[in-house]
């Protein structure tokens, strides 16, 4: 498929020939019926009104006879088709009338045809302009790319081409419909009375040069009003995106005004438009006033001396009514033309790229696995402003194993592995892969056998499974053959029409068979797998105690969850680790859980029941005021508050000691101190607002662990009896806001772990939590359930770019997603920097091993020799600087370069590309680098000691 | 066990004996409060530097373990803060400590430890005061040692 045509129409043309000319030929069938419709008065008002059919003073006349007079060439004969129908001069007014009526109702038929097609095909040209668009977006070399803002390439393909769209429906019928109607019309003046019909002419060639002209200005002001609103969206993405930079930096009012004055400009453009168009409108709206002013002076006239019969100008007024409206639609177009085009133009633009060229299809992946072989040649890359970043590097590697790109941060071995991955496009020299060369390959097929990993993970909001499938979202699933169901059929239809693609997304892309399994269970065998080579399995496993399940998808698991709390409680107490877990019981106080906890015994759903907003709810507030629960749970509060103050009186604000263990702000502090004068000095008369206030700060009590000693007894026991008087008397409104804990049922709203233990951990008892996840995991384990917990694990939902992970844990995941698809080829960017120095180390170890037949290529400042390798190439400055081969052990001390791992990291904090650049070049082409550069692969092999 | 009695125990500590009540209870309040059994690992040597603990109850062992021997240091009964070293130098444990008994003990985490430290000088003195008294028993063994 081509890119996108420079020139609207012709893109438009190329793309909806067979539509536009099928509506074009239904204007053209509907034009004689429409003179016929602008005669039909004239014959109303002479023939039936006026009497001049009857003209020998005959009361009827034979109407509606239809004879076929054939031309003299074929003999002249005529035939008589309809013999008609006598009538007197009523019925025929009547008979011509409803004929009349008749013709409107077909003509608007035509119309509500015409209309309704173009909009069907404006629809499909929007969807296919719209979907050209994207598929060019994905042309781009990522070079480019990086220069585009998200913000406006979004609000280019979604907002600023929707008015095009409804153009494209217009673009040929438009003009074809209105310019022949309105010259039917203007015709069939001419033919009635040549004066008038000048006169018409003459006011529509004037409406038709001087109104475009006035319209220019507005044209040019709404261009300016498309890149000023453009540029909003791109800033308004920038503030969301700079937001944390806005907060550190108290930079909210520049940004502000800021928007200010760009929305200040973008009212003023809007003012100047509104000016213009009204001034225009009236214009228009006057010129069509003074032809009607013509035709009564002029045309009346014309009568008054017998040179225009009534019937005559009764349907040229009538026709000069269809004359202006079409006209005026007609000068619309012609702007929105101009328009359209040029906002087409300016959006095409943007993404004026080219389809990369249909490449050459690389081996089978199994071929090049069978025997790797990648050559670099004279290999150059410089940045975009021309400095180099290396410098003809030739190397190759021609055995499988670790090959590791060395030297100091920033010297360019991660270029190397950038261009390599093909994640840097422009350069000179030639990197080839088993002979082929890699730059000419088609695109897609390096994919299949390499997989590249930078320091950067790009993760989309999805679940854990999605981002680390995604990577075999490469096949594009059969599409089943006929007898298709009607919607089915209806989507391919529309999706050919439109250009789009016929497959719908879903499961079915998945290449199994890439990863070497099965199905899906299978898969996520195989994920799992390779969280454990990456150290996050056990993140999995916590995930996946936190996920919460539908037990009404999932009936049987919920009932086996349920079954395992005796199971778990069992496996505790023969392990002497009872008193690690404090068991719910509905008739029991739980001090292990806060006091709201207590008191809603069960799981909010939404914020109706939200622990923070349990006091000012009223229904709430009714139950514990019952047998005096509210005051007792407000002196607890009234306890904590003046402990708090107490306790951090002194403590400067903004100290994180608040924020990990006060139970108040430190901003609130000062109202809490009121809100304890107040009650200590008229006890009895606290508000409502102060009380509420004290009862949320008793909620989030929890006694083993803040150890105030605030709970008794008789207060444990109020609380228990509150709860079950909130449970019987619950209103049916507020009932599916909560789901109370029982026993026997699962809990829905609540995480797979609190299901599991239905109870709290106890505090105070060293290495609790660490025992109990053991224990939990054990039996899971023994009952086969411990896959199910890491499945769900899998579904757990990671938020945008993975803000909802640990950086760590987003760097395994992007691994997970390389490794997934068994590339021949990995390449490894500084994508180990999220791991401590420790773990970096451990994971690549495991790695080296899993592709000792297969290779492994990385630059991992700091790890240059953390692991065996087969082949080590030295950079330096940008320049390589020596290879050695074979190192069997790890360096001399085996000790990970800390130093280095920073350095890089502060490497990577400048601009990385100029600052190796600039460093790069005064040493460039020293004898000894550039002797050995040359002396090329083989030359200078230095054998690693190892010690 | 309430904080009130913490603070009682806290008070006992060398280091904590001169600061305000109501600090002691912030200490006491920001901490976690833990029990062990006997035989049970406060922590392990070489394992990162979070938290600095002290012994309210029972006693325990600091053992010290050097390729496949192991040690016993020295004994520390209630009072007594151990791991305090780890933090403030930000190196990995020094030695294990071993629950020789019963043992409650408060963990005070790493940044609570600072911030106090940095708030109370009269707590840095008394750490320093403690690790020069350490410093000085070192010594004194190191020459009894090399006599």
């Amino acid at each position: 498929m081509a890119k996108i045509d420079k020139s609207f129409f012709r893109y438009v043309w190329r793309n909806s020939r067979r539509e536009q000319i099928t509506i074009l030929a239904i204007v053209l069938a509907s034009l004689p019926l429409y003179f016929w419709s602008l005669d039909l008065p004239k014959s109303i008002v002479n023939d039936a009104i006026q009497g001049r059919a009857f003209k020998n003073g005959s009361a009827t006349i034979r109407a509606f006879k239809l004879v076929l007079t054939l031309p003299d060439v074929l003999g002249g004969k005529s035939y008589e088709l309809f013999g008609g129908l006598d009538m007197e001069r009523a019925t025929y007014l009547f008979a011509l009338s409803m004929l009349f009526f008749v013709l409107v109702l077909i003509n608007g038929g035509f119309k509500w045809i015409i209309n309704l097609q173009k909009g069907v095909m404006g629809e499909r040209m929007l969807r296919r302009l719209r979907f050209d668009l994207v598929r060019q977006l994905t042309w781009f070399a990522p070079e480019d790319i990086r220069g585009m803002k998200p913000a406006e390439a979004a609000s280019m393909i979604n907002n600023e081409v929707e008015p095009i769209g409804v153009f494209i429906g217009d673009a040929f019928v438009q003009p074809a419909f209105l310019g022949t109607q309105a010259l039917t019309a203007l015709v069939y003046i001419l033919v009635q009375s040549v004066w008038l019909g000048i006169a018409a002419g003459g006011i529509v060639a004037i409406q038709g040069v001087i109104i475009p002209i006035l319209r220019r200005e507005q044209i040019r002001l709404g261009k300016r009003r498309q890149i000023a609103s453009r540029q909003l969206a791109g800033r308004i993405g920038e503030i969301v995106e700079s937001s944390p930079a806005i907060r550190a930096h108290a930079t909210d009012f520049y940004e502000r005004s800021e928007i200010g004055s760009r929305l200040g400009s973008l009212f003023f453009i809007r003012l100047d438009l509104y000016n213009r168009k009204f001034a225009v409108k009236f214009l228009n709206n006057l010129l069509a006033q003074l032809t009607p002013f013509f035709f009564y002076t002029v045309g009346g006239y014309l009568a008054l001396k017998g040179r225009l019969d009534v019937g005559q100008l009764v349907a040229v007024i009538a026709a000069y009514r269809d004359l202006p409206p079409p006209v005026k639609e007609l000068i619309d177009w012609d702007q929105q033309r101009n328009d359209v085009s040029v906002k087409y133009e300016q959006i095409i633009e943007q993404f004026d790229v080219d389809e990369p060229e249909e490449g050459e299809e690389l081996a089978a992946p199994e071929e090049v696995a069978h025997s790797p072989r990648i050559t670099v040649d004279a290999l150059s890359v410089s940045d975009i402003h021309g400095t180099p970043l290396v410098e003809n590097v030739t190397f190759s590697i021609d055995e499988p194993g670790h090959v590791t790109l060395g030297g100091p941060p920033g010297s360019g071995g991660e270029i190397v592995a950038r261009a390599l991955a093909h994640q840097i496009t422009r350069w000179r020299g030639s990197i080839r892969l088993n002979g082929q060369d890699v730059s000419r390959l088609r695109s897609g097929s390096l994919a299949r056998v390499m997989a590249y990993a930078g320091s950067e993970p790009v993760l989309f909001p999805s679940t854990i499974r999605d981002n680390v499938v995604y990577s075999l979202r490469r096949r594009p699933p059969e599409l089943p053959g006929p007898p298709l169901p009607n919607e089915e059929a209806k989507r391919r239809y529309e999706a050919e029409r439109s250009g789009n693609p016929l497959e719908a997304p879903g499961d079915d892309w998945l290449d199994l068979a890439a990863a070497g399994v099965k199905d899906a269970v299978e898969l996520d065998h195989r994920i799992l797998q390779l969280f454990t080579l990456l150290g996050f399995e056990e993140d999995i496993y916590r995930l996946g105690l936190l996920g919460k399940i539908r037990a009404a998808d999932d009936e049987k698991l919920g009932r086996e969850f349920v079954a395992m709390r005796e199971a778990i409680r069992k496996r505790l107490s023969q392990e002497g680790k009872s008193r690690l877990v404090e068991p719910f019981d509905p008739k029991r106080f739980n001090s292990n859980a806060t006091i709201g906890e207590n008191l809603l015994f069960g799981e909010p759903v939404g914020e109706v029941f939200a622990e923070h907003n349990l006091p000012s709810n009223p229904y709430v507030s009714k139950v514990i005021e019952a047998d005096g629960l509210a005051a007792r749970l407000a002196e607890i509060g009234l306890r904590l508050a003046e402990m708090m103050l107490e306790m951090f009186a002194g403590v400067q604000a903004g100290n994180p000691l608040y924020e990990r263990f006060s139970f108040l702000a430190a901003g609130d502090l000062p109202g809490f101190q009121e809100i304890v004068n107040r009650s200590r000095s008229r006890r009895r008369s606290e508000t409502t607002a102060d009380r509420d206030k004290l009862i949320s700060l008793a909620l989030a009590y929890i006694e083993p662990r803040h150890r105030l000693g605030l709970l008794d007894e008789p207060k444990r026991q109020a609380i228990v009896r509150a709860r079950s008087r909130l449970r019987e008397m619950i209103p049916k409104s507020l009932a599916g806001s909560v789901e109370f804990y029982e026993p026997e049922a699962y809990c829905n709203a609540a995480p797979v772990r609190d299901n599991l233990l239905f109870g709290r951990v106890a505090y105070g008892i060293a290495n609790a939590q660490e025992q109990v996840s053991a224990v939990m995991k054990s039996a899971l384990a023994d009952s086969g359930f411990l896959n199910t917990v890491y499945r769900i694990g899998l579904d757990y939902q990671i938020g945008a770019h993975g803000r909802l992970l640990f950086p760590r844990q987003r760097a395994a995941l992007d691994l997970a997603r390389c490794l997934v698809k068994y590339p021949v080829i990995l390449v490894l960017d500084d994508a180990l920097r999220a791991f401590p120095g420790m773990e970096a180390k451990a994971i690549l170890q495991r790695l080296a091993e899993e592709f000792k037949a297969r290779v492994l290529i990385t630059a991992l400042p700091g790890l240059d020799d953390a692991v065996p390798f087969v082949l080590k190439i030295r950079f330096d400055k940008g320049r390589l600087v020596g290879i050695d081969k074979g190192g069997e052990a790890p360096g001399p001390t085996g000790e990970i370069g800390v130093s280095a791992r920073e350095a890089a990291a502060e490497q990577r904090s400048k601009e990385p590309s100029q600052e190796a650049a600039k460093k790069a070049q005064p040493e460039a082409g020293t004898p000894t680098s550039a002797q050995e550069n040359e002396g090329g692969d083989e030359g200078t092999i230095q054998r690693q000691v190892a010690e | 066990m309430t904080i009130e009695s913490e603070v009682q125990s806290l008070r006992q500590v060398s280091m904590f004996r001169d600061i305000d009540p109501a600090k002691l209870k912030l200490l006491a309040f920001t901490s976690e409060r833990l029990s062990y059994d006997k035989g049970d690992v406060l922590f392990h040597q070489h394992e990162i530097s979070d938290s600095t603990y002290v012994i309210i109850e029972g006693r325990v062992e600091v053992w010290l373990s050097a390729g496949n021997e192991r040690i016993k240091v020295t004994e520390l009964g209630e009072g007594a803060m151990v791991g305090e070293m780890g933090v403030l130098v930000d190196q990995p444990r020094s030695a294990t400590i071993v629950a020789g008994s019963h043992v409650v003990a408060l963990k005070i985490g790493r940044e609570v430890f600072f911030d106090l430290l940095r708030q109370f000088p009269q707590m840095s003195l008394a750490v320093m005061r403690d690790l020069a008294r350490r410093l000085d028993a070192t010594n004194a063994k190191l020459l009894a040692v090399t006599r």
